[in-house]
Formats: structure tokens, C-alpha cells, sequence
């Protein structure tokens, strides 16, 4: 369970403090699909940033499994991080890096003691990663020879390759047109049901949240304005986002 | 034909051992200049206020001291290191006395030349390097240098022949090399044909150097394999 407590994330800027996240607090539990939306600048990448500390909360604390890691540093810091997996919208690839090259990479880091092993091991877990993603023919390719969609996935095997526990996934679909976005989230579905990852999923597409999140959050402004299973926020909306999130939404299909 | 045979016969050996001094004193110093430059680059990098450990006052310093070693001009540079290079290496003549102003000159181009290759890496895989819980060695070793070597190798080249440059001057006090014996025989002894043949020597290398540089970075960058 990841609970975040009271989190609140200052920016100094030229122009004075800037507050990104007011007093956030949430829990996210063990095996769900915990979805993050709410229109750009709500501050939805710097919240998930503060799981794995890439952005340090101002103040507040992160509590992962009952432990908090706020403050960890140095090697406790890269042990967490290498149980978190995390995805991106630009996804990130290695270019100079082969497929299977990618797959391993956070296994050479021996950022922990669990999913490192020979190299003949990480190999061999690389590739049936690869085939959990549907690209195992693709392993000795590299990045820039395949589609954005295929791109994704050998990033998905990637953050899967230490095993986590949780999987962060800013706006991993965004890059992506319709179809192949459906076949990442499906593949999302997955791994969430098959292999019981926590799925943290930020989007500012209803589409999407629709799809796989069991839970969603509403952000704005640096607060978290609504919160609760996907049917009751989607159904009965209270905050004003919300319902102006979902009006763009209906908006457009309409149109 | 004859005319050529004669002037080989005359100064083949004199040429060729100008040639390999330069080669000598250029490859050395290359060396020289990227196992002091590519450490400095990198520092400017990670000590820089977005990199991995921003240190305002270190970074400026070392970027101060290498923009100071960087506009001294190598004319300069070479007369004003003799006392240092005699202290290094016993000597301020021969190809030895060249190598230490040669490196000096040429450490700070590099660190600046690996710092723009650095930068040219994409932030993006920094930080996903990071999410996964790589150090900030492991950053450097297996992100910047591994992503940034086609970059790095493509400035190669282009430190090579500006030392090719550079160590023709040196050979004016005294370094030996094609360089000196164009300013022997072809300026102070006016024969031409001695000149115009270190020149075209000079060309070669050069012309060399660039293809050799283009053939590794093809070789090298894993994005153009098939
Ligand atoms: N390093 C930073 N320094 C200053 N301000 C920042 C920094 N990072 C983020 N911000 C600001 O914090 C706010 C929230 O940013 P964040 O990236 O979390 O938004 P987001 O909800 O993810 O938006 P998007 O949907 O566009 O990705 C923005 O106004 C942004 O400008
Ligand atoms: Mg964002």
C-alpha cells in the first residue's frame, strides 16, 4: 500500500514560491489500478514523482508497505526505486541499446539484490518479458527500428524487469493513436490481474481511466478535489473539473 | 619522374621522420588531452545547476579555469609552459618538450567539446536511468557516455586535426615535426618544393583523420545498424 500523507511540493521560482502540490494526501492499495487525471499543470506528474522521490516532497511523507521512505538516500533510495517500475510518455529507450540490451538494463545497475543474477539469468528474463509484451522476435532490434506503440512495450518489459511491486505510468499513452493506446492498456490490464503490480496510472484521457482504473483521483490546481471508485466519480461528479472534464469528454464524442 | 626520384633520394628520410614525429606528438597528445578533458567534461556536466550533484561554486570555478586556459593562445601557451614542460618531462625540445603544450591546450577544448556531447543526451533517459534506481556513476558510465559516444566520437576528429594544426606550430620552436621542417627548409631556406611537400603531407592526414573518425562513429552508433 502506498499512502501519501500531507504531501506538499513548493517550486522556488524566479518569480517567487510556487506551490504545486497543496497538503495532498492519499492511499493506494496493493494490487489496484489507482488512476491520477485532471487537465495539465494539476500537478499529476509531480504526485507521482514523490513515490519514488524523484521530486522530494516539501513537506509531508510517503509511506510505502507501512515503511516511510521520505527520507531515504544513497542505497536505500536506489533499492526502493528499483522496486518501483515507471514509465513514461517519451518513453526513454536506450538508442545505443538493443532491445533485450533495454530489457536488462535495470537488472546491471544491482540496484538490489532481487532481480539482478548472471547475466545468462537476465537474459533469459529479458526474453520472457519480451514475450509477456507480445515482442520477442524484436529482441535483438533496437529501439529506433520499431513503432511508438512497440516502443512502449519494450518499456513496459523494462520496468518489469526487477519484479516491482508498482508500476508508475505518466501519461504512457499519450504519444500513442487510439488503437495501440488500447492494445498498451490492455496489456496494463495484464500485468496488473497476472502478475498483481500495482498499476498507478496518470491520464488526462477518460478514455483511458475508463478502461483500467479501479480508483481515480481528480487534480486541480495542486489539490486532489474528488476522489473514489472510477463509477462514482465518473457518474456522479461533484467538483467542477470533474463535470468539465467529462462535458469536453461527452463534447467530443458527440462531435 | 626523375625530377621526383632525385627529391626523394633528398628528403624522403627527412620527411618521413617528420611525419611520424607529428603523428608522434598529435596521437600522444590526442591521448593526453581526452584522459584529462573527458573527466573534466563530465564534471561540468554533473556539477552544472540542472545536472545529477549541481555545485554552483565548483562548476563555475572549473568552467572559469577552463575558459581562461582556453583563450590564452597557443603561440602563447607554448613559450609560456617551457619552465612547466622542462619540470614534466626534462625537456621543452623534441616531440616530448610539444606533448605537455599540446595536452594543455587541447584538455580544455575536449572538456568543452564532451560537455556539448553531454548535453546532447536526452534528459529523458536520465531520468528514467534514475527511476530504476542507477548511481549517479552508473549515470554517468552507463547514460551520458554510452548514449553520447556518437557524439563523442564525432568530436574526435576534430581535436585530432586541430592538434595537427597546433603541433605544427610547436614545431616552429623546436618541436620537430612537419611543421618545423617546413619553416626550415621552405621559410627560411626558400625551397618550395619541401614546403609544398609537408603540405600535402598535412592534407593526407587531415583527409585521413576525418574519414577514420567518420568510419568509427558508423561503426559505433548502434541507431544506423540494420
Ligand atoms: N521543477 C519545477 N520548477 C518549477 N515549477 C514546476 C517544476 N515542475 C513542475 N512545476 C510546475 O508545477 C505544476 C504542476 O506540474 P506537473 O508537471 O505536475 O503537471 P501535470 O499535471 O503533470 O501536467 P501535464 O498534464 O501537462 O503533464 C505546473 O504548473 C508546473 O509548471
Ligand atoms: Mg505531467
Amino acid at each position: 500500500m502506498i499512502e501519501l500523507n500531507h504531501i506538499s511540493k513548493v517550486f522556488p521560482t524566479r518569480s517567487g514560491d510556487f506551490t504545486a502540490l497543496d497538503d495532498i494526501s492519499l492511499s493506494i492499495e496493493s494490487g489496484e489500478v489507482f488512476g491520477i487525471i485532471g487537465e495539465s499543470g494539476a500537478g499529476k506528474s509531480t504526485l507521482v514523482r514523490c513515490i519514488n522521490l524523484l521530486e522530494r516532497p516539501t513537506s509531508g511523507s510517503v509511506v510505502i508497505d507501512g515503511r516511510d521512505v521520505t527520507g531515504l538516500a544513497g542505497r536505500e533510495l536506489r533499492e526502493l526505486r528499483s522496486g518501483i517500475g515507471m514509465i513514461f510518455q517519451n518513453i526513454s529507450l536506450f538508442q545505443q541499446r538493443s532491445v533485450i540490451d533495454n530489457v536488462r538494463f535495470p537488472a546491471t545497475l544491482k540496484a538490489s539484490s532481487i532481480g539482478s543474477g548472471s547475466a545468462a539469468e537476465q537474459a533469459s528474463r529479458a526474453r520472457e518479458l519480451l514475450g509477456v509484451v507480445g515482442l520477442a522476435e524484436k529482441a535483438d532490434a533496437f529501439p529506433n527500428q520499431l513503432s511508438g506503440g512497440q516502443q512502449q512495450r519494450v518499456a513496459i518489459a523494462r520496468a518489469l524487469m526487477t519484479s516491482p511491486s508498482v508500476l508508475l505510468c505518466d501519461e504512457a499513452t499519450s504519444a500513442l493513436d487510439t488503437l495501440t493506446t488500447g492494445s498498451v492498456l490492455d496489456l496494463l490490464a495484464r500485468i496488473n490481474r497476472e502478475l498483481g503490480v500495482t498499476i498507478v496510472l496518470i491520464t488526462h484521457s477518460l478514455f483511458v481511466a475508463r478502461k483500467v482504473c479501479g480508483r481515480v483521483a481528480v487534480m486541480e490546481a495542486g489539490h486532489v478535489v474528488e476522489q473514489g471508485s472510477l463509477q462514482d466519480v465518473f457518474d456522479h461528479p461533484r467538483a467542477d473539473v470533474t463535470k468539465a472534464l467529462l462535458g469536453i469528454e461527452t463534447g467530443k464524442e458527440v462531435a | 619522374m626523375e625530377w621526383a626520384s632525385a627529391f626523394f633520394d633528398k628528403y624522403g628520410l627527412l620527411l618521413a621522420q617528420g611525419s611520424l614525429d607529428t603523428l608522434v606528438m598529435v596521437l600522444a597528445s590526442t591521448l593526453g588531452a581526452y584522459l584529462i578533458g573527458v573527466p573534466l567534461g563530465v564534471l561540468l556536466t554533473v556539477l552544472a545547476p540542472d545536472g545529477l550533484k549541481p555545485n554552483r561554486a565548483a562548476s563555475a570555478v572549473l568552467g572559469w579555469v577552463i575558459n581562461m586556459a582556453r583563450s590564452i593562445p597557443f603561440i602563447i601557451l607554448l613559450v609560456f609552459l617551457i619552465p612547466a614542460t622542462r619540470a614534466l618531462v626534462g625537456t621543452s625540445l623534441g616531440v616530448q618538450g610539444a606533448i605537455v603544450p599540446l595536452v594543455v591546450s587541447a584538455a580544455p577544448f575536449v572538456a568543452r567539446m564532451v560537455e556539448q556531447s553531454l548535453a546532447e543526451v536526452d534528459g529523458g533517459l536520465v531520468e528514467a536511468a534514475q527511476s530504476m534506481g542507477a548511481s549517479t556513476g552508473q549515470i554517468v558510465t552507463k547514460v551520458y557516455l554510452r548514449e553520447g559516444l556518437p557524439s563523442l566520437l564525432r568530436g574526435l576528429p576534430i581535436t585530432v586535426i586541430t592538434l595537427l594544426g597546433y603541433s605544427a606550430m610547436a614545431g616552429t620552436v623546436g618541436a620537430g615535426g612537419l611543421g618545423d621542417i617546413a619553416i626550415r627548409y621552405g621559410y627560411q631556406r626558400y625551397q618550395n618544393d619541401v614546403m609544398v611537400a609537408t603540405i600535402v603531407i598535412l592534407v593526407a592526414m587531415v583527409q585521413l583523420v576525418q574519414s577514420a573518425g567518420n568510419l568509427l562513429v558508423r561503426k559505433l552508433d548502434r541507431r544506423m545498424h540494420a
